[in-house]
């Protein structure tokens, strides 16, 4: 954190994928820009895999679940009504230093679902919009990956060629093949080569829990160094407690914890939100004032509402005859399949979902996935271990109003902060696409040879892509802001992160959440001078 | 924070980590005394690790490790019903323990230590592997 100040043109809270990306971007055009961020800057050696106890740290101190690290950053969450688990790092670079940064792009549909298959709303904006957005974000991330997908848009040469895909990734790619599906390697933001300074990925596996090479991209090394480079700063370890609004309902700054716990007030011409999905809605809510008495930009009630994970389940298999054990290579971003993205009714749901191969990572984590304990132990470990593969559903996500967050004060973080409480139900939709998707996963281990097939019709641990709580959209009375993240009602606020999303595409959201965040930044940056 | 357990305790949870993951001809079992100690330090490590020990320590009496191995069996599966989260907690610090162990490591094959900074190799990506799905038609859906 650099010395501390009254006064700025633009403070953006949080400095995960979306909050970092419009940081670098404002600074760039000129805007003195603050970046608040609650956790610390990460040291890339205290990364578990470069350490003994690896498996270890990566269900503790690093695990997923905020509640079950429960570091001074993190601020307790309630989600024991919510049928999927919350996952999320709160640091400088946020949830990326966490993510496995398996990067595919939403399809143009997935921006006109009412329009072609009747359900949800459309976006105020299109895949044609954001297509530069991406290429962008590819740059400045680094993407491993190779254009040329029938089952995408075309797009531009990608920085790097695939991340290996091994033996064991071809043999899925074949078995795709027999049954005439769909298969591609994964566009990922982890380096195949070296690039801009950082090395190239040597497949040691996890992914998902920082990498101490710096080849898999966060924002802490890829678009933070940038921005402070252009004059930006961030203050890290410095919780924002509420956003602050003047009796004319502007946004008039933030008061701020600072890491000595102090409170302080920035004020800043403008507000930049990018707290995720579920920390957005929390500081909106949080912000209620006499201008917003129902919460921050929350006059039409869609605060909170509509949020969207993405459903899990899948199939996996065990292959004896491999030419590498398959713990070899990373855990994710290896190859996916969208033959069954775009909607058909034969199916009996709407949209679709996309199938990501995975490996296993690990004797502990082998053991801790499904290998039962006593008698049996050793025999079915020795089944599974370095030869199990899987295909992940990651099915699209329909909004619906029930699933929400709200805030509950029963559990405040160490300032006072009420702690978000989800609530969320599956979907008779997501349902129906799991089931099918299970059914599929499985035929392609069945023509991949599996000696063993085991299914998993639903994963709960797997709330890590959090969208729709502060949806944009035309019409300010079923919509928090413009397809400029431009709240509704406060026209110097924005939002950034997942919240803002209108529906949940069948893919890993934050190449979409990135560029999204630097087409607001661009507005703000072309039409909005008046901020600086 | 160090928990300091009785001799009566920590032979009852070798006793339990034993069944957990028995012995075998080749492989310890995970109530072995290296694997009991490093069990410790986990669940000292962390609150959630630590509370699940107590409690399934604390559910079992100290006859447990005299019964026979089927009444063993019969009481921690019995456990893993009327105790569901804390028994898979203690399960899951059981399996983390046994496969850091770097002589488990030996028996089934795994490198021991850190994945970094070595990883892993693997061959480079061959284009040709796509030759049959470069033949299909674009089929996303143009919608504006
Ligand atoms: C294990 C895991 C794997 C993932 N894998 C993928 C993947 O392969 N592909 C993919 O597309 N996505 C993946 N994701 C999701 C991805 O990480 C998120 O979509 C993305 O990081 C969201 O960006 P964001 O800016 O909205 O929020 P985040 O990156 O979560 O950042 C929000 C930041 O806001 C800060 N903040 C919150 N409240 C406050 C406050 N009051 N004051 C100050 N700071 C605050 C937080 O500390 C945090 O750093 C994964 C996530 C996890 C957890």
């Amino acid at each position: 954190m650099t010395k501390k100040q009254s006064e700025t043109d633009i403070i953006v809270v949080g400095s995960g994928a979306s909050g970092a990306a419009v940081t670098w971007s404002l600074a760039r055009a000129g805007f003195r820009v603050i970046c608040i961020e609650q956790g610390p800057w990460v040291d890339p050696s205290a990364f578990p895999v470069a350490h003994d106890d690896w498996q270890y740290q990566m269900r503790t101190e690093w695990a997923y679940h905020p509640n079950v690290r429960r570091l001074p950053a993190d601020y307790p969450v309630n989600d024991d009504a919510s049928a999927i688990k919350l996952q999320m790092y709160n640091a400088v670079g946020g949830s990326t230093i966490h993510w496995t940064g398996h990067v595919p792009r939403f399809h143009p549909s997935d921006f006109r679902v009412k329009t072609l298959d009747g359900v949800a709303e459309d976006w105020p904006i299109s895949y044609w919009d954001l297509e530069r957005y991406y290429d962008l974000n590819d740059e400045m991330m680094g993407c491993s990956g190779l254009a040329g997908d029938p089952a995408n848009p075309p797009r531009s040469p990608r920085q790097m060629p695939p991340i290996p895909i091994g033996p064991d990734g071809e043999h899925i790619g074949r078995a795709f093949d027999e049954l005439g599906w769909h298969w591609w390697p994964s566009d990922v933001h982890v380096n195949s080569t070296d690039y801009k300074g950082r090395k190239a990925c040597n497949l040691c596996g996890p992914l998902g829990n920082g990498c101490s090479r710096g080849a898999k991209a966060s924002t802490d090394i890829t678009y933070l160094p940038d921005a402070i480079k252009a004059g930006a700063q961030v203050w890290d370890n410095t919780t924002v407690f509420k956003i602050a609004t003047g009796p004319d309902g502007r946004a008039t700054g933030v008061e701020y914890f600072d890491p000595e716990g102090e409170l302080g007030f920035l004020s800043a011409r403008a507000v930049v939100v990018g707290c995720n999905g579920i920390g957005t809605p929390r500081m909106l809510l949080h912000s209620a004032s006499d201008s917003h008495p129902d919460g921050l930009a929350n006059r039409s009630g869609q605060v909170g509402k509509n949020l969207m994970f993405h459903v899990y389940a899948g199939a996996s298999g065990l292959f004896e005859n491999l030419d590498e054990p398959t713990y070899k290579g990373p855990l994710a971003c290896i190859i996916m399949s969208q033959e069954f993205y775009e909607t058909d009714e034969s199916r009996g749901f709407k949209r679709g979902y996309t199938f990501q191969m995975g490996r296993g990572i690990g004797p502990a984590p082998t053991a801790i996935s499904n290998v039962p304990w006593g008698e049996d132990h050793h025999d079915e470990f020795a089944a599974r271990f370095g030869k199990n593969l899987g295909l992940g559903v990651i099915g699209d996500d329909l909004p619906e109003e029930h699933n929400r967050v709200t805030l509950d004060t029963s559990r405040p973080d160490r300032f006072g902060i009420p702690a978000p409480r989800v609530v969320y139900r599956l979907g008779d939709n997501s349902r129906k696409l799991l089931a099918h998707g299970v059914q599929s996963a499985r035929k392609v281990m069945k023509a991949a040879g599996a000696s063993r097939i085991m299914e998993s019709a639903f994963s709960e641990n797997t709330g890590w892509h959090l969208m729709g709580t502060a949806r944009m959209g035309d019409d300010p009375a079923t919509s928090v802001v413009n397809q400029w993240g431009q709240a509704h009602d406060t026209d110097n606020l924005f939002i950034v992160d997942g919240s803002l999303f209108v529906t949940a595409g069948g893919v890993n959201p934050t190449p979409t959440i990135q560029a999204v965040a630097l087409r607001v930044a661009d507005y703000i940056a072309h039409e909005r001078g008046d901020l600086k | 924070m160090t928990t300091h357990r009785t001799d009566t305790e920590e032979k009852l949870l070798s006793a339990i980590l034993n069944v957990i993951i028995p012995p075998s001809e080749k492989m310890p079992g995970a109530g072995s005394p290296a694997i009991l100690e490093e069990c410790q330090r986990m669940a000292d490590g962390h609150e959630r690790f630590g509370e699940a020990v107590s409690v399934i320590l604390l559910a079992l009496g100290d006859e447990f490790p005299e019964a026979s191995t089927v009444q063993q069996t019969e009481a921690l599966r019995e456990l893993e019903i009327t105790r569901p989260d804390q028994f898979e907690l203690f399960v899951e610090v059981a399996y983390l323990a046994y496969y850091s162990d770097s002589d488990v490591h030996r028996h089934i094959g795994w490198r021991t230590g850190a994945l970094q900074p070595l990883g892993w190799e693997l061959p480079p990506f061959r284009e040709d592997v796509l030759d049959t799905v470069k033949q299909r038609e674009p089929f996303w859906r143009d919608a504006d």
